[in-house]
């Protein structure tokens, strides 16, 4: 927690580090907002694949990011990923959402971050309002038609501040903002279902997780298979090994290693990067938690 | 990590590094940023 709002200061202050926008780090947040700090790598991505340019930088940033991390930032540091998670603590009736509904985000990134971009090209004009707002452009793409974060640090603020984009804002505008409260609904009571299954970012970061040096790994002498960390789990992603089945989780896992922390065994649950642990469980009684 | 892994990971990691370095060589960074400033309202 402290992690996540030091990374929600940090990535909007952009009195801070003016210059940061050319840095594209993997966190959902609105670099339409005034004060984001740095590049949102989805719209920087539809921004390449509208001019039909191939995002080199942004491929290898991520790639390397992702290669040392996994999706670490989706669990430590994304400003609406904290959202998420504070909004799932409002005690109500929660939701144990469906696995298949992960493989959604992998078609919101092939079709609006990379195919309909690419294939309307030179969207018809992308002024910094009608991107915003989505009127005007006939941009089809994941900024412009869906993004719940650029709906509520980019697009509400200028609504709230601008009488003439409230003028010219149309249905689109609308059910922007209606997919944005229906997002945030779902987060209350079901604990992070956007990154589950509707973050393009989370689902290019999730490329990388079975390859990425930053891993849990299961001591499974001293597991005892009480399956805490299995239900703790909040992308409920984690696997417990056993025998020759050794995979910890699936590419949903964002690293929280809030399973490490509720595991009661010393050590028989740890976080390592590149081989070196970096966060072990510790004996603790279960009345502790 | 098994020696099969860091093999992968070290490739991987060569492979992006490379693609990092010609993107920052033909003024990815700086589109990214034009881009950035464009949509920003501020």
């Amino acid at each position: 927690m402290p992690v996540q709002l030091l990374s929600l200061a940090a990535f909007n202050s952009y009195f801070l580090s003016p210059g940061g926008k050319a840095l594209c780090i993997p966190v959902l947040n609105c670099y339409s907002c005034p004060v984001g700090t740095v590049a949102c790598p989805i719209g920087s991505l539809t921004a390449f694949a509208l001019v039909r340019r191939i995002p080199f930088y942004i491929i290898g940033l991520l790639g390397l990011l992702g290669v040392a991390v996994g999706r670490a930032f989706c669990g430590w540091a994304c400003p609406f990923g904290w959202l998420q998670d504070m909004l799932y603590r409002i005690r109500t009736w929660k939701w144990r959402m469906p696995k298949a509904f992960n493989a959604l985000k992998y078609a919101l990134l092939v079709v609006l971050v990379l195919a309909l971009p690419l294939i309307f090209g030179s969207a018809k004009g992308t002024t910094p309002n009608a991107r915003i707002t989505g009127e005007q452009t006939g941009a089809l793409d994941y900024c412009s038609l869906v993004c719940p974060a650029g709906t509520l640090e980019g697009s509400l603020p200028y609504l709230a501040t601008d009488a003439e984009g409230r003028a010219h804002a149309s249905y689109r505008t609308w059910s922007k903002i209606g997919l944005m409260v229906l997002v945030l609904g779902l987060a209350v009571i079901a604990r992070r279902s956007f990154c589950r299954a509707l973050c393009p970012l989370g689902a290019l970061m999730a490329l990388t997780s079975g390859i990425s040096l930053l891993r849990l790994r299961t001591d499974q002498e001293k597991c005892t298979r009480c399956m805490r960390c299995v239900k703790v789990c909040p992308t409920e992603c984690r696997h417990v090994p056993v025998g020759e089945k050794r995979k910890e989780a699936t590419a949903e896992c964002v690293l929280c290693l809030d399973c490490v922390r509720n595991c009661l065994e010393e050590g028989a649950l740890s976080a390592t990067l590149a081989g070196r642990a970096v966060s072990v469980s510790e004996r603790r009684a279960e009345k502790d938690e | 990590m098994n020696k099969k892994a860091w093999i992968i990971a070290g490739a991987l990691a060569a492979l992006f590094a490379a693609m990092l370095v010609i993107g920052l060589r033909y003024g990815d960074a700086g589109y990214v940023l034009k881009n950035a400033q464009n949509f920003c309202f501020s």
